[in-house]
């Protein structure tokens, strides 16, 4: 599976600069997330999937699989609470859920996981001079916030002998703004989850998951 | 006549001299990884064994390494400072500085970069570079390994090691990385409370260890964490207290040494260095990538009002635009209590991790 993130319909890179609705302009410097239980039915695909798209690129992960049994997905954006709390030591080593591969994606036993990480650079003054004033630090878990996907009538792309790949977008306009809900970089650019930001918190990963989608 | 039976008589003799070789089998070794700590993952093509280890051991400390047989692993990376360098600068066999501080080697086997700037990605492939480096040890590969082909003791613990005979630069880097995966820091006081703070049972020796932190150290530690606080936990947490990434702490406002934008070419990685564990953080000083703060006091101090800001500053050091998160007196106090709860008596005074031959 991959993860393809995307800014006003052009592939969007890590570091380069993107000019928001509003203006700003927008230097994505990270972009992760966890997917969790990843399944149809009752056949399970993989236990998690890390996306990091500065370390990984757009791979999320590779397993052994026939595609045919997973013409539709249902998974957590986020880890579900029973594992988010467990010892992160424990996974077997090959699982992203493991704290060595989880890495910076994982706070403590308690909160857990990182659900979404979202890092970026903004200017947000109306001016001609490029001057990032702001910087955008969404990282946000905590079970309240977990939030689950389905997609339907896949197309699994073969791509090498008995390889296939799915490919997903990741909209990251749309992450800012989906039409229902948006965030303001200017005032809306920090969020750890803790409790006096837990609007934003919530906010951030409707948004992100509005913003996956199939192609 | 004479002579066939010559012959024949010493073709016997060789025939009933010769023996079978015999492979030495090594002995596997079993790490001795702490309950809370994550399992590690070992090359397959470097398994832990009795007799590598105790070959790296050796190595570690073997002048014979260097170019003029003056200088070992060791003489940057001392027992007594956590293996780390309590010089600035390490000088190498020239009499050469480098301009970064020697990192400490606590819980290599665990990790995913090398060097500040994590220009290697394997332990064995770190192992490779000090050795040739010519303001380190200064010394060709062939000319190292034909040195210790000439002791009869290497011969015997190569064979020993590996089951063939023959020494090259593979198999010492090899030896030495399995030693230094050996080198596991995990019995600290931070160790004991953070297996208690997650519920994970404790030994009667745990359990008087718990009895002994102090509510200045749990303060400290809660400081540690907190957002509002300290702010430390975004790069150091968990079993490792690191992560493993590369950042710009806010040292410098602009950079004499890029670090990591050495090796990737990325303006957007300039000034950023390997975030290093804090585990015996009071042995392994002087701190930061260029060894440039003596005490932990000045660390402190940097991260409360010191913040320099520039292009690729971590967004995560979010208190930057007031330099720093501005601890007050009481606050470095209880902050730095929490900091020596991460020495590990139980590895810096480890016996298996001192010279061999001392």
């Amino acid at each position: 599976m991959t993860i393809n993130p995307e800014f006003n319909g052009q592939e969007l890179f890590l570091d380069q600069t993107v000019t928001s609705s509003e203006g700003y302009l927008i230097q994505f410097t990270e972009l992760k997330c966890f997917l969790e239980d990843i399944r149809s039915y009752e056949n399970l695909l993989i236990d998690a999937g890390l996306f990091d798209y500065r370390a990984k690129g757009v791979d999320v992960f590779r397993t052994p699989g026939d595609p045919a049994a997973f013409d539709s997905l249902n998974f957590n954006l986020g880890v579900r609470s029973d594992l988010n709390h467990s010892d992160p030591t424990l996974f077997p080593t090959n699982s992203d859920l493991n704290i060595i591969n989880a890495n910076d994606m994982h706070w403590d036993w308690n909160p857990g996981y990182i659900f979404v990480k979202v890092e970026a650079r903004v200017d947000t003054i109306p001016d001609t001079i490029e001057n990032y004033d702001h910087n955008v630090v969404f990282h946000v878990g905590g079970d309240v916030n977990l939030q689950d996907i389905s997609l339907n009538n896949l197309q699994w792309n073969l791509i090498a002998e008995n390889e296939y790949q799915l490919d997903l977008k990741l909209d990251m306009e749309k992450f800012l703004n989906d039409g229902n809900q948006s965030i303001d970089l200017r005032t809306e650019h920090t969020s750890h989850s803790a409790p006096n930001q837990a609007p934003l918190s919530l906010k951030i990963m409707q948004l992100f998951k509005s913003a996956i989608s199939t192609y | 006549m004479r002579l066939f039976g010559v012959t024949l008589l010493i073709l016997m003799l060789s025939l009933s001299c010769r023996k079978d070789k015999v492979s030495y089998v090594a002995t596997p070794y079993e790490l001795d990884i702490p309950s809370h700590f994550p399992q590690m993952i070992i090359p397959e093509d470097n398994p832990m064994t009795v007799e590598g280890v105790e070959l790296g051991r050796k190595l570690f400390y073997e002048e014979l390494l260097s170019g003029d047989n003056s200088m070992s692993c060791a003489s940057c990376h001392s027992p007594n400072a956590a293996f780390s360098d309590p010089e600035q600068y390490s000088t190498g066999i020239d009499g050469i500085q480098g301009n970064r501080n020697s990192m400490a080697l606590i819980n290599l086997g665990w990790a995913q970069n090398y060097f500040w700037d994590g220009r290697a990605i394997t332990l064995e492939e770190q192992i490779l570079d000090p050795i040739t480096n010519p303001i380190e040890m200064h010394e060709t590969w062939p000319n190292a390994t034909e040195k210790l082909s000439s002791k009869l003791i290497y011969r015997n613990l190569f064979y020993k090691a590996f089951g063939e005979e023959g020494i090259d630069s593979i198999k010492v880097t090899k030896a030495i990385a399995q030693f230094l995966r050996t080198m596991i820091s995990g019995t600290s006081k931070y160790d004991v409370m953070y297996k208690y703070e997650n519920g994970i049972s404790l030994s009667s020796t745990d359990q008087q260890i718990l009895n002994n932190v102090t509510i200045d150290e749990w303060a400290g530690y809660d400081l540690f964490k907190s957002l509002n606080g300290a702010d430390c936990l975004h790069c150091h947490k968990g079993t490792m207290m690191r992560i493993d990434g590369f950042s710009n702490n806010g040292l410098d406002a602009t950079f004499t040494d890029l670090g990591r934008a050495e090796i990737t070419g990325s303006t957007f990685d300039e000034g950023k260095f390997k975030i290093p564990t804090l585990r015996n953080i009071a042995y392994t000083a002087p701190y930061m990538h260029d060894g440039r703060f003596s005490t932990l006091d000045e660390v402190i101090d940097h991260y409360s009002f010191g913040i320099q800001q520039s292009s690729t500053l971590d967004p995560l050091i979010e208190f930057a635009f007031q330099g720093g998160v501005q601890l007050d007196a009481l606050e470095k106090s209880l902050l730095k209590k929490f900091l020596l709860t991460l020495s590990d008596e139980g590895f810096i005074n480890n016996p298996d991790f001192s010279d061999p031959d001392e």
